[in-house]
């Protein structure tokens, strides 16, 4: 069966509709001109910065206003201290412990940020245990995403183009002079920097050259120089490029990698379509950030576009945002290590995106059997031991009924008064399990 | 901790304590009569008897032991926690209604001793004797059992029909539910009147056969005057008693097979509770009148060879020990007869292992020429490390483990199971080295006495500086010892089995029992281990279930106090004219004080 | 739409015809009109009419040459003195044909002789790879010139064409299932289903019938026409569920595999690709029992799911395509064993399959290093599916066309 799609976009879903700007909507939103600041703007900060909506947080963003999104950059880009726990999923060297480790940082850590754009990362660099088969290099991996995530662009691409688990995941050992393997060079491209159609097969064989003997030995980064070609490359119309190193600088450079890597934050953490004019802004605020993540995510999300009305609860939850947003969101506790299988089953391992391509994200996330998996997860959730969960049901119930509690949990920013008298009368007001259960099955719960 | 100067809340304070240290104590010696047993029909299907039931309670709730189990979080958290509550209400309950401690009750009631049966009618009867001490005690004793069915009743007794059976009053109430009858010093009870009219009879001297002269129940009656309990059922008229046809685990069934057939066979189980100058024990009888198939006896029960490898659990247990399993099955004819054991596709399991292990067998039949080759005795052990020469200690710390076996003819098998192990790291090394990691294991040998030990250890390559994960607690190696194979996750293990083997064949001091299954476990050496781990576990728990430290804490802190608690555990199974017994007893340590229990399940005749 | 193949024949095909049009109405008539309704509402029509191919992996490299036995060759019985099966044993696929199914295949044998079983000998291509994990990924990603080949063939279908797989029973995705930017959901076990049926997931999803309400903007429509589905799937999943299955599978993991797929199926389930592995053909020493019962297992399997699809009337829409990564050599080694081999027999169930041999039976003469020849690259029995079974035009699949096998014509078009 061939489906016709009206209008494709590059993540495989069909049109949502283009979000159109200029460079205007990414100047600072000034609150009572632009829009309101109100609980709701301080939740969808809350939501995208992060995962889900816990009071505190929106209490405390609410309170310092637009300019909360600088400090979740700057608290995220601080180092997270204490590195016990991943010491311990390190030393088990399991893949559950890896699982389980991260999802505890996403559900206690004190910067949901860092986890989020560590995730970002993720998806972006997809790179899986299925063929590493490393744990610990996985691990580090991860690590490398937390800590480098908002910093210079190039800085992480420099540093992921050396990590052993990267050099693992596309053959860096294969690649020897005089039989390159361009696995990496393509992906580096493709994938990573430059986007497909701004780079030639003669540009991926000349780069592939150059990392050649960028190995892995035991579990580090071995420039291993018999097997290197110390020849001139020339590429992306820049001659005699000799090192890696260069050939990571210019792609980095790039100007299709600026439209390339702004857009795609953009589509992470604003709104899945921006339009080419508006593409074009976010390339050049790009760039006017050096390139820097933390610097170009901070002025987004305190941009007008940001708290437009078109970009709230304009992304589809992935599995991630819907379990440990949701658990935030409640400030109910979990066992990570029941949490992983389950959002396997919707469709997001974590440290096994499906392919080098990561997860396409959006209208992908759904699908009959990610749909069955959410419902089992909600079920569960209510049940609370299949997953360890320790829900506060009395807190969500006091000052009130359950559904008022459970509607200021899920949609701090309120509601249509026709969708909380539906859930009343489908649901009572009193049941807090079924009312939680019902309101994160709705389409407009899980759109973030 | 909770002493209260309320008398009637004695008992409600201290049982939940006394509860949980049932096993713990011994009660003083108690003197053999003409039991209850005479007065309960013959045909019941089982029955429960306990002698002197509030003198054993009272002993406990005196004991050194109560005040130890009551200052363990587990018992704290026992208290707080929902089913406890409610027994401590119940109590109250009791207590309020009669007026007095409850202990004080039972003892009214039960002074001597108390007997239940259950008769197979329809429906069930439940049928209950109580002694006292004399009739007077009894009749206080029932007042306040009324005053307790008032309390609980809003002071109404509910409408009795009273009639009379032989000089006996019987009287009836709860629409027909419930019957008793007072004769003298003692109680009866059922919720069938029927069944109260024949235990009158029975204490008259008429009446049905009576269980005291029942056959079929006669060896579990066998006198015995140290006696606290015993209890005793007949599988094969109990509704819905059905044993699984077949295991679905094959270790499972290597190891449990064998009594799942005994007791398929068996007409009657009989458990008894008692206590000697070691402590209480448990002796589990199940007895037989068909034979045990001949297949199961065979490859369960082997007595071939059983002096020599039971005398090595002697040396297995020394060092640091943290436990032990010797097991003596036939195993090579247990595979061969796999269907009879086994579900479908845990056997065919089996049968694709076959051709696995095979490959590594250097293509021989793993089935048909490797296992036949074995003595019937493997031994598995554990024992901590000491991870000398490694320059730190991994985290987490495993203990060492290895099996040993013993093999007919040394010198073919032996060859095999060398290149088997080469095979095997080779395998994985290859494996591993697929994605350019490099093989972690290199494989060498080194001499530990007149033996070669064959090692794998792990590539140094790959290791940072001081740190050490889990992977440096295996060094797999293998040594052939005479006619004993040792295989080992690590080579410290070995090399001390080796020279614990050598050393042993020199001596040639064998303990000449017949043990055929025998399992050992260190409490102080698993606490040592947990204690080693302790932050470790604490992080992999915050991790894996997302609570705090402290509560992660607290959880291994509870495991420890169980642990304490057992100083040793072992279970031992024995092989001899036909019979077989199993005997389980559990030393106690607890804060210093030991106190040694046993149980002990015996003599299975087929 | 594009142009299907063999879609202008039989009135099965016209009263479809007919279904979708209709559903594509009741779109258009919608307001606002979302494109992905246009696509959600094409899809169910889809479900309902297309054939689902359920994929059976032998893992391990099954012995080919013992599973459809030349059994008259005496070049076989030489290579094999302790392993090859004789001419009275072999369950002969005609009278005094050359070929015959081991002796424990008497049910799938049974089926055979029925018509519901085709057997394509020879299959295989080019060069043949006796490293498992490489001939794996040859077929898996139907690309036996490339290496690094992140998506499988099946994987591209359900990228390209929309179509739903699912694996049951394995621990992740297999290559073939690979998706750019999908993960084909894998179903370990469907136990857990029953969860979403107890009182209380009965309960949850009759509330959310009635919260459900059509929404004005795309994504959150999707989400929601997308639950609705799913809603409804889970309705009639839990009706089979909770009745006895209407045939008995035997106990074996490939038997409970192909039994919860049969669920899944009769249930509704929109996924049309099946994928589900039976381990264990690896038999390089001491193959004779352990083969004599894959052999059992798996045609008892196949043949009890086969006709659970005859119960349910889904045995002419769903076909079952059984393969191996390779055959086994024809001499057997010193282990009575034998060795990774290159070509060999594939099986293919279905009441839609036109039943007997494809291909020519093994030639023992000319022998590629002491293997079977492959004479039908395995590439054109991935074409016949894509475009008879799945119904997608397989070029877009495979990268370049490739001639069909006369395998599901004549009574599949009767069939749709």
């Amino acid at each position: 069966m061939s489906t016709t799609r009206t209008d494709t976009r590059p993540d495989g879903g069909a049109d949502a509709g283009v979000l159109d700007a200029g460079p205007e909507a990414l100047e600072t939103f000034r609150p009572g001109v632009d829009g309101a600041w109100d609980r709701g703007a301080a939740a969808h900060l809350a939501r995208r910065s992060g995962f889900g909506m816990p009071p505190a947080t929106v209490d405390r963003i609410l309170e310092q206003g637009p300019a909360a999104a600088e400090s979740l950059v700057a608290d995220a880009r601080r180092d997270g201290g204490g590195t016990q726990l991943f010491d311990t999923a390190r030393s088990l060297n399991s893949i559950d412990a890896a699982q389980s480790w991260w999802l505890h940082r996403m559900l206690q850590g004190a910067s949901p940020l860092r986890e989020k754009v560590a995730l970002f990362w993720h998806g972006h660099f997809a790179t899986s245990d299925k063929k590493v088969e490393n744990p610990r290099l996985m691990l580090d991996q991860i690590m490398l995403f937390r800590r480098r995530g908002l910093g210079p662009f190039a800085d992480l691409v420099q540093r992921v183009a050396k990590d052993p688990a990267m050099l693992i995941w596309l053959d860096g050992n294969l690649n020897r002079a005089g039989k390159p393997n361009e696995n990496f060079a393509r992906e580096l491209m493709e994938l990573f920097t430059l986007g497909i159609g701004n780079y030639s097969e003669d540009d991926i064989k000349q780069a592939a050259r150059a990392f050649t003997g960028w190995h892995v030995r035991g579990i580090s980064f071995w420039f291993n120089r018999r097997a290197h070609d110390f020849g001139d490359k020339s590429l992306l119309k820049r001659a005699r490029v000799k090192t890696g190193e260069e050939v990571v600088d210019i792609c980095v450079r790039h100007p299709a990698s600026s439209r390339f890597i702004a857009r795609k934050l953009f589509t992470f953490f604003v709104h899945p379509q921006p339009s080419d004019r508006l593409t074009d802004a976010l390339a050049a605020l790009y760039e006017r950030s050096d390139r820097d993540v933390g610097r170009y995510l901070g002025v987004l999300l305190r941009s007008r576009v940001f708290h437009g009305e078109d970009a709230r609860r304009a992304i589809i939850a992935s599995p991630v945002d819907f379990a440990i947003g949701t658990l935030r969101s409640l400030e109910a506790g979990a066992a990570p290590g029941k949490l992983a299988e389950r959002l396997r089953d919707m469709g997001q391992e974590l440290f096994r995106p499906p392919n080098v391509k990561g997860w396409d994200g959006h209208r992908a996330w759904i699908n009959s059997t990610s749909l069955i998996a959410r419902l089992r997860f909600t079920l569960d959730l209510v049940e609370e031991e299949p997953i360890g969960a320790r829900v506060p049901w009395d807190r969500l119930g006091a000052g009130g009924s359950a559904l008022d509690g459970i509607f200021a949990r899920c949609f701090p920013g309120g509601v249509s008064a026709d969708l909380r008298e539906r859930v009343a009368s489908a649901c009572g007001t009193t049941d807090a399990r079924r009312i939680l259960a019902s309101v994160m099955q709705l389409p407009e719960y899980q759109m973030i | 901790m909770h002493a209260s100067t309320n008398r009637h809340s004695g008992t409600r304070a201290m049982l939940p304590g006394a509860l949980l240290a049932v096993f713990l104590v011994s009660p003083g010696a108690l003197v053999a009569e003409p039991g209850p047993e005479h007065w309960l029909p013959g045909d019941v299907i089982g029955f429960v008897r306990v002698r002197e039931p509030a003198k054993t309670l009272r002993r406990l709730l005196e004991s050194d032991l109560r005040k130890q189990v009551e200052a363990t979080a587990i018992y704290r958290h026992l208290r707080e926690e929902r089913d406890g509550r409610k027994l401590l209400d119940a109590i109250d309950d009791i207590e309020s209604g009669a007026g007095r401690d409850a202990i004080d009750v039972v003892d009214d009631v039960l002074g001597r001793d108390m007997i239940v049966g259950v008769r197979l009618t329809f429906p069930p009867s439940v049928l209950f004797i109580g002694r006292s001490r004399s009739a007077a005690a009894l009749e206080k004793g029932v007042e306040s059992l009324k005053a307790i069915v008032r309390h609980k009743n809003d002071d109404k007794f509910p409408r009795t029909e009273s009639r009379d059976h032989g000089g006996v009053t019987i009287e009836t109430t709860a629409g027909g539910h419930v019957s008793w009858a007072v004769k003298g010093d003692t109680l009866f009870i059922s919720n069938s009147a029927r069944s109260v009219e024949d235990m009158i009879d029975l204490a008259s001297g008429k009446g049905p056969e009576s269980l005291a002269k029942s056959e079929a129940f006669a060896a579990a009656l066998e006198g015995n005057g140290n006696e606290i309990a015993t209890a005793a059922f007949r599988p094969q008229f109990v509704p819905d008693f059905r044993l699984p046809e077949h295991a679905d685990n094959p270790l499972g069934s290597l190891v449990a097979s064998g009594w799942l057939e005994a007791l398929r066979v068996s007409d009657l189980v009989s458990f008894r509770l008692l206590h000697d100058d070691d402590g209480v024990r448990l002796r589990v009888d199940v007895n037989a009148k068909k034979e045990l198939g001949k297949d199961a006896a065979s490859i369960f029960f082997p007595t071939r060879g059983a002096a020599e490898d039971a005398g090595e659990l002697a040396f297995l247990e020394s060092g640091g020990l943290v436990g032990l399993i010797h097991m003596r099955r036939d195993i090579a004819k247990w595979w061969h007869k796999r269907d009879q054991f086994l579900d479908e596709r845990r056997a065919a399991d089996l049968l694709n292992a076959n051709t696995f292990l095979s490959i590594f067998f250097g293509g021989v039949s793993f089935q048909d020429e490797v296992l036949p080759e074995l003595e019937e005795g493997v031994t598995v052990v554990s024992r901590r490390l000491s991870y000398d020469g490694l320059g730190g200690t991994p985290q987490p710390q495993i203990p060492g483990f290895a099996v040993i076996f013993r093999l007919k003819e040394s010198a073919t098998l032996a060859q095999r199971v060398s290149s088997a192990f080469f095979q095997l790291i080779t395998v994985i090394n290859l494996n591993r080295g697929q994605n350019n990691k490099g093989a972690p294991f290199v494989l060498r040998s080194e001499k530990v006495g007149d033996f070669e030990m064959s090692v794998a250890d792990l590539n140094p390559i790959g290791r940072e500086g001081g740190e050490l994960g889990i992977e440096y607690n295996f060094s797999p190696s293998l040594s052939v010892v005479g006619n004993r194979i040792v295989f080992g996750s690590n080579k410290e293990l070995v090399r001390e089995l080796i020279d614990e083997l050598a050393r042993k064949r020199s001596k040639k001091n064998v303990d000449r029992t017949t043990a055929i299954d025998a399992i050992r476990v260190r409490g102080a050496e698993l606490r040592k281990l947990l204690d080693a781990n302790l932050e470790f576990l604490t992080n992999a728990i915050v991790i894996g279930e997302g609570i705090s430290a402290d509560e992660a804490r607290g959880r291994l802190h509870a495991i420890g106090e169980i642990i304490d608690f057992f100083d040793g555990l072992s279970v031992t199974t024995r092989f001899g004219d036909g019979a077989a017994s199993l005997e389980v007893s559990a030393d106690m340590a607890a804060r210093g004080t030991t106190v040694r229990t046993g149980a002990r399940s015996d003599r299975a005749r087929f | 739409m594009a142009p299907r193949n063999g879609s202008n024949d039989s009135n099965g095909k016209t009263t479809r015809i007919h279904r979708r049009d209709f559903v594509k109405l009741m779109a258009l008539a919608a307001t606002p009109m979302p494109g992905v309704l246009l696509d959600a509402a094409d899809r169910l029509a889809g479900a309902e009419g297309d054939g689902v191919l359920v994929m059976v992996q032998l893992s391990g490299g099954n012995d080919g040459l013992n599973s459809v036995i030349p059994c008259e060759d005496p070049r076989y019985h030489r290579a094999r003195p302790s392993l090859s099966i004789g001419e009275r044993q072999a369950l002969r696929l005609e009278k005094g044909g050359p070929l015959g199914f081991h002796p424990q295949m008497t049910a799938l044998h049974e089926l055979y002789g029925e018509g519901n079983v085709a057997v394509i000998e020879g299959v295989g291509y080019p060069n043949p790879n006796r490293s498992h994990f490489r001939s794996m990924e040859i077929w898996h990603t139907a690309a036996p010139e490339k290496h690094d080949v992140p998506y499988g063939w099946l994987g591209r279908t359900v990228a390209e064409h929309g179509v739903e797989a699912l694996d049951i029973g394995d621990s992740t995705t297999p290559l073939a299932l690979v998706a750019p930017g999908i993960q084909v959901p894998v179903l370990q076990n469907l136990n857990w289903l029953d969860t979403l049926f107890s009182s209380k997931g009965s309960e949850l999803r009759g509330m959310l019938r009635t919260l459900l309400e059509r929404r004005r903007d795309g994504d959150a429509e999707f989400l929601r026409g997308a639950s609705s589905a799913t809603f409804t799937q889970l309705d009639k999943l839990e009706r089979i569920r909770g009745k006895p299955l209407p045939v008995e599978y035997p106990n074996s993991a490939i038997a409970q595999r192909l039994e919860w797929t049969g669920q899944m199926i009769a249930g509704g389930v929109s996924s049309r690709i099946y994928y589900v592995s039976m381990d264990g053909f690896d038999t390089h020493a001491q193959q004779e029992n352990a083969h004599a019962q894959l052999m059992r297992q798996f045609s008892d399997a196949v043949t009890a799911f086969f006709h659970h699809m005859k119960r349910i009337d889904m045995a002419k829409r769903v076909v079952l395509v059984a393969f191996s990564e390779f055959g086994r050599r024809l001499k057997e080694n010193g282990s009575q064993g034998t060795d990774h081999g290159a070509a060999g027999p594939l099986w293919v169930v279905s009441e839609s399959v036109r039943g007997g041999l494809i291909g020519d039976p093994p030639d023992l003469e000319h022998l590629d290093q002491g293997d079977v020849r492959h004479t039908i690259d395995f590439r054109r029995v991935y074409a016949t599916i894509l475009e008879d079974v799945l119904g997608v035009d397989a070029t877009t699949v495979l990268g370049r066309p490739f001639s069909k096998l006369a395998l599901l014509e004549g009574r599949r078009r009767a069939a749709f």
